[in-house]
């Protein structure tokens, strides 16, 4: 059965209903067009909608959107062919698909779909963290709230809800453009290093802790912990280096790889070397392969299958020797052929590759034959003719351009650290036609750690501020430190000297671990075993490593540097006379506006002043409440209907319990309860008695206060 | 309100751990923005509320089935815009005990006033009153809000049908006898009939002069004349609902609209007659004479605004402790309940009972 109900007039205006839905689903639209624009990079400007069409748009979209993930996520997606000049036209279309989207959320009347589709615009942007501007996402939060205020209050005040989300939106991006607050924002530095420290706390919880921390130099005393980093089964036990977290970049307080948009735009030039059959990651057993004697070919290019599983070492980077023959791991990634971290977020647990003997041990020689092997093959680059190319041939034309890259992104020192190194080491000598010779390099920085420096593993307490200590620099004027100190200022001086080099950081499989190995017996080796050390590039040869802490000076074993090394600028058909501190280095581009440290002190000062502003606000807000009730009170004693008045000024003396005598009280239930008029005379009265109370009772009040007094000063002098 | 306070405080805590502990670029500037927002609506919600007036105005009167017009205007008196609110509407049918509510959202500029049309739609007769009891001031997310409280009132009364019953005329002129008795209560005009006897006091009518009795008692007395009991039909609803028993609203309906129905025939037939119930709002027993068809739609608002309750006691109870005019020597007892037959039995005092429920007229 129908019951009671209300029943509400249809308006017959359609135009006051449709127009802000138009309006506002154009504007959301837009909004999240922005968004999608400044996350993948693409150019909205409207001449450019006549370009491309919907099919050749969408291929160049896709295009596009794989190069940004790879850029700045190293997330490689295939690329397709047929794109277009451009993609105006395919976003108009996607335009009016998102306009008719939020036009149909907005018809549905349900909050939650436009939720989601927040979050899934969002989450992608947030994860990978793509960049976009404050414009952008002021216009997109301003779009969606007023698509959620639109369906809340069922159209009703649109345009007064919008102007007032505007307002917001338009303050918030005023206040945010003022420098302080800019700077704020875009995360000064101490909030850049709780940012690290927070995201370098869940990867150790994820992936493992390295006991080197990665890169990280701040460390104050070596991890000395015995736990089982890795258990490692291998065909043919040998010792090897094995590496894992390779320090690229030089950032005062860290190593760190480059920039993932430098690896991405490298991955052409790797797969084609790949393809080629030149192997990056184990160039120096490659080299060995190659240039190895008749007789010893067969050993030299002898497999040695090795299995990892990772126990209590970081799961982030894959480690492998150098000479890896395996094009890579399963479920991993190669970046620019200098080191493999997993695909898709996952942690390498367990892996296996194969690999040659070691080579390391006799570098010097595997140096010295490609320089020879060259030599007597006439071969110098580019000019030799395709038909003519020997296996050596294919790999020397190859490498030559894996050299050009490796010169060009491993060679860089900023003028502050050239000018640290040239006062601290002296001149980096004549570098007109190439670097400094290999042999007088190692032996310059060997001998140079070895006198000036105290290997030391516990370091003290800190002076300076962690987040803005130059290790580099405090290394070399405390002169101690270990191995990752050694290992840093190593690779900065082979860098001075014009010779290619990397930090890294990985385990080390000695002689003596393996000594009583047996073949598929699983070895354990153990963190104690965690190490960093300097490789530097050999021409035609690869990446070999160079130990330079004296501490460590015999555990592995060390190539013969009496066999000759020399700087041979045949095998670099390219020019080699550039500057070291000419070398462009992709390197990633600080906000500028953050590089002045802002004490974490004035963030919390900030958050301070903040909530005293909001509890001042309230406060505020209550004393004008009470200041309205005042005005509100007298103005109803004063000038309201006499009866009315006399009545609520009988209650307010009630409520405060102000003294009331009889004829007040007579008054008072006088115009409560009877029906006889109140004059004015009679308020006068009662106005004047309200007077009179407060004052007796200030007087009482202080009379009590008096008497307290007199009674404690009596209790006191009797006591 | 507290939902929307949580996301928002979920949504500002997430935008603090975004700032701090990921790499989202944006983190900070969402947090600012928030904060400006809270700053903005708070001052918005505040300087409004209290300020509001509202007026609630319709239709006085109303039929089943159709619709009652109604209009709000809401005045906003403050300086501050009111972006978002929402008026909150009660009716109650005071008859049936029916209800409903509604909420009519509201979006004004300062020192402005809106008018909202809308309408009841009544299933039963009664007293409809419709009531806005309560503002409130929102910003546009319904995060921060503030109630004002109303007491703003308007009733429809909806009036039932009247039908002439199918009463054959010989049981209704049973009760159109002339009627031999006076009233020994009350006072009268008639002068074939002595009420009582008083000394003279300047003004009485000189024809009243009892002349044998005030030679009797040397002393000027006068005759105050009878009231002759001519009305001698009274129709009772009965209101009260025993204990756990309850009514549906169509029953209530229907009992109204027999019970107005049957006043209605017996005034076609002439019958002058009294209606009577027991009005639980006013804690009264209220009675009105019925001597035409107006009489019924003067008594029609008092009877429709005087709802069913559970009493112990029954409307004959109260009716008998009740002060109304009991002389009446035929009473017709409009009730549902079982009980009914029982609770008249101190009515057969005062004269004929006779009950009659609406499964009497299907």
């Amino acid at each position: 059965m129908d019951k009671l109900k209300f029943t509400e007039q249809k308006t017959l205006n359609k135009k006051n209903e449709i127009l802000p839905q138009l309006a506002l689903s154009v504007f959301f639209a837009y909004g999240i067009l922005r968004w999608l624009a400044d996350s993948l990079d693409f150019s909205l400007k409207i001449w450019e909608i006549p370009a491309g069409g919907v099919g050749s748009g969408l291929i160049y979209t896709w295009n596009a959107v794989a190069d940004v993930l790879g850029k700045n996520n190293y997330i490689l997606l295939e690329k397709l062919s047929g794109a277009g000049d451009g993609n105006g036209f395919f976003l108009a279309v996607i335009f009016l698909l998102l306009a008719l989207l939020v036009y149909c959320l907005i018809k549905s009347n349900r909050l939650w779909p436009v939720v989601v589709l927040l979050i899934i615009l969002m989450l992608p942007q947030a994860v990978l963290a793509l960049k976009v501007k404050k414009t952008t996402v002021a216009i997109l939060i301003a779009g969606f709230l007023m698509v959620i205020s639109y369906i809340k209050w069922s159209g009703k005040g649109f345009w007064k809800g919008a102007a007032f989300i505007a307002a917001v939106a338009i303050l918030t991006l005023g206040v945010a453009s003022a420098p302080g607050v800019n700077k704020a924002i875009a995360k000064p530095k101490a909030v850049q290093e709780i940012n690290a420290a927070i995201q370098q706390m869940f990867h150790e919880l994820y992936y493992g802790a390295n006991p080197l921390k990665s890169g990280d130099l701040t460390q104050r005393q070596r991890d000395d912990s015995s736990d089982v980093a890795l258990e490692i089964i291998m065909g043919k036990p040998q010792s090897m280096y094995l590496r894992g977290f390779i320090g690229e970049q030089y950032m005062k307080n860290r190593w760190q790889a480059l920039p993932e948009s430098s690896h991405y735009e490298n991955r052409e030039l790797f797969y084609w070397l790949q393809q080629d059959g030149f192997n990056s990651l184990g160039q120096l057993g490659q080299a060995n392969s190659i240039t190895a004697p008749e007789k010893e070919k067969d050993s030299a290019k002898e497999e040695n299958t090795v299995e990892i599983k990772v126990k209590d070492a970081d799961k982030r980077y894959a480690y492998v020797p150098y000479e890896i023959t395996s094009e890579g791991i399963q479920d991993s990634k190669s970046r620019s052929g200098s080191f493999i971290t997993p695909s898709n977020g996952a942690r390498l647990k367990s892996y296996s590759y194969t690999t040659t003997d070691n080579s390391v041990r006799k570098w010097t020689d595997i140096a010295s034959r490609v320089f020879t092997q060259a030599d007597l093959a006439g071969i110098s680059g580019d000019d030799t003719k395709e038909s003519d190319v020997s296996q050596l041939g294919r790999y020397l034309i190859d490498e030559s351009h894996y050299n050009a890259l490796v010169y060009d992104k491993y060679t860089y020192l900023s003028e502050e650290e050239y000018l640290l190194l040239k006062n601290n080491i002296g001149k980096a000598g004549n570098q007109s036609k190439g670097h400094i010779d290999y042999k007088t390099a190692i032996r310059a920085v060997r001998k140079y750690l070895n006198d000036k420096f105290v290997y030391t593993e516990n370091l003290g307490n800190r002076n300076d501020d962690k987040t803005t200590e130059d290790v580099l620099k405090k290394f070399m004027e405390s002169k101690k430190g270990y191995d990752i100190h050694y290992a840093t200022a190593a690779t900065m001086m082979f860098r001075y000297y014009g010779i290619p080099a990397r930090y890294v950081e990985g385990y080390l499989i000695t002689p003596d671990d393996v000594k009583n190995g047996e073949a598929y017996q699983p070895i354990s080796i153990s963190r104690e075993n965690a190490h960093a050390w300097v490789e530097i590039y050999i021409d035609g040869t690869g990446f070999v490593p160079i130990e330079v802490c004296p501490s460590y000076e015999g555990i592995m074993e060390e190539a013969d540097m009496s066999i000759g090394i020399s700087n041979n600028t045949l095998i670099r058909p390219l020019d080699s006379n550039k500057n070291n501190q000419n070398n462009s280095l992709t390197i990633e581009e600080a906000e500028e506006e953050s590089s002045e440290s802002l004490p974490i002190g004035l963030i919390i000062i900030t958050l301070l002043l903040i909530i005293l502003l909001i509890l001042a606000i309230g406060l505020l807000r209550k004393l004008a409440m009470m200041i309205r009730e005042s005005i509100k009170r007298n103005r109803l004693f004063k000038k309201g209907e006499p009866k009315l008045a006399v009545c609520a000024i009988f209650k307010y003396l009630e409520d405060k319990k102000l003294p009331i005598n009889h004829k007040v009280r007579e008054l008072g239930n006088k115009a409560a309860y009877s029906p006889i008029e109140i004059s004015e005379e009679e308020r006068g009265l009662m106005l004047t008695a309200l007077k009179e109370s407060k004052m007796e009772k200030k007087k009482d009040e202080k009379s009590k206060k008096n008497h307290r007094f007199i009674f404690n000063r009596r209790y006191d002098a009797d006591a | 309100m507290k939902k929307e306070k949580i996301i928002y405080s979920v949504v500002f805590t997430l935008c603090i751990i975004g700032y701090f502990a990921t790499d989202i670029s944006y983190a900070g500037l969402v947090g600012i923005a928030m904060i400006f927002y809270a700053g903005l609506a708070l001052a918005l919600v505040g300087g409004s509320t209290d300020k509001v007036k509202i007026t609630l105005s319709g239709e006085k009167e109303g039929r089943k089935r159709m619709e009652a017009k109604l209009c709000l205007t809401v005045e906003n008196k403050s300086m501050m815009l009111i972006v978002n609110g929402r008026c909150n509407l009660e009716a109650v049918n005071k008859l049936t005990g029916e209800e409903a509510t509604l909420s009519k959202n509201l979006s004004l500029m300062p020192k402005s006033s809106s008018t909202i049309d809308f309408s009841i739609l009544p299933q039963y007769c009664g007293c409809v009153e419709v009531s806005a009891y309560e503002v409130i001031i929102s910003d546009p997310l319904g995060i921060f809000q503030r109630k004002q409280s109303l007491h703003e009132e308007t009733s429809c009364y909806v009036f039932p049908s009247m039908n002439q019953l199918p009463l054959d005329s010989d049981s209704l002129d049973r009760y159109n006898m002339e009627s031999y008795k006076y009233s020994v209560n009350q006072k009268g005009s008639d002068i074939s009939e002595t009420f009582g006897i008083k000394d003279y006091m300047p003004g009485d009518s000189p024809k009243a002069i009892h002349w044998k009795l005030s030679c009797k008692m040397d002393d000027i007395v006068v005759r105050e004349l009878s009231h002759p009991v001519e009305n001698s039909l009274m129709i009772i609803c009965d209101k009260s609902l025993p204990q756990g028993q309850q009514l549906s609203e169509a029953t209530k309906d229907k009992m109204t609209e027999l019970f107005v129905s049957l006043s209605a025939t017996a005034i076609k037939h002439e019958i002058h007659h009294a209606i009577g119930w027991y009005n639980y709002d006013i804690e009264q027993f209220q009675v009105f004479r019925i001597d035409n068809l107006d009489d019924i739609y003067n008594a029609l608002p008092g009877l429709l605004g005087s709802p069913y309750r559970e009493d112990p006691l029954s409307t004959v109870g109260r009716y008998v402790e009740s002060d109304a005019e009991k002389n009446f020597s035929t009473y017709l007892y409009f009730s549902e309940s079982e009980n009914a037959e029982n609770d008249t039995e101190r009515l057969l005092n005062y004269g004929q009972v006779e009950i009659y429920r609406t499964e009497n007229f299907e």
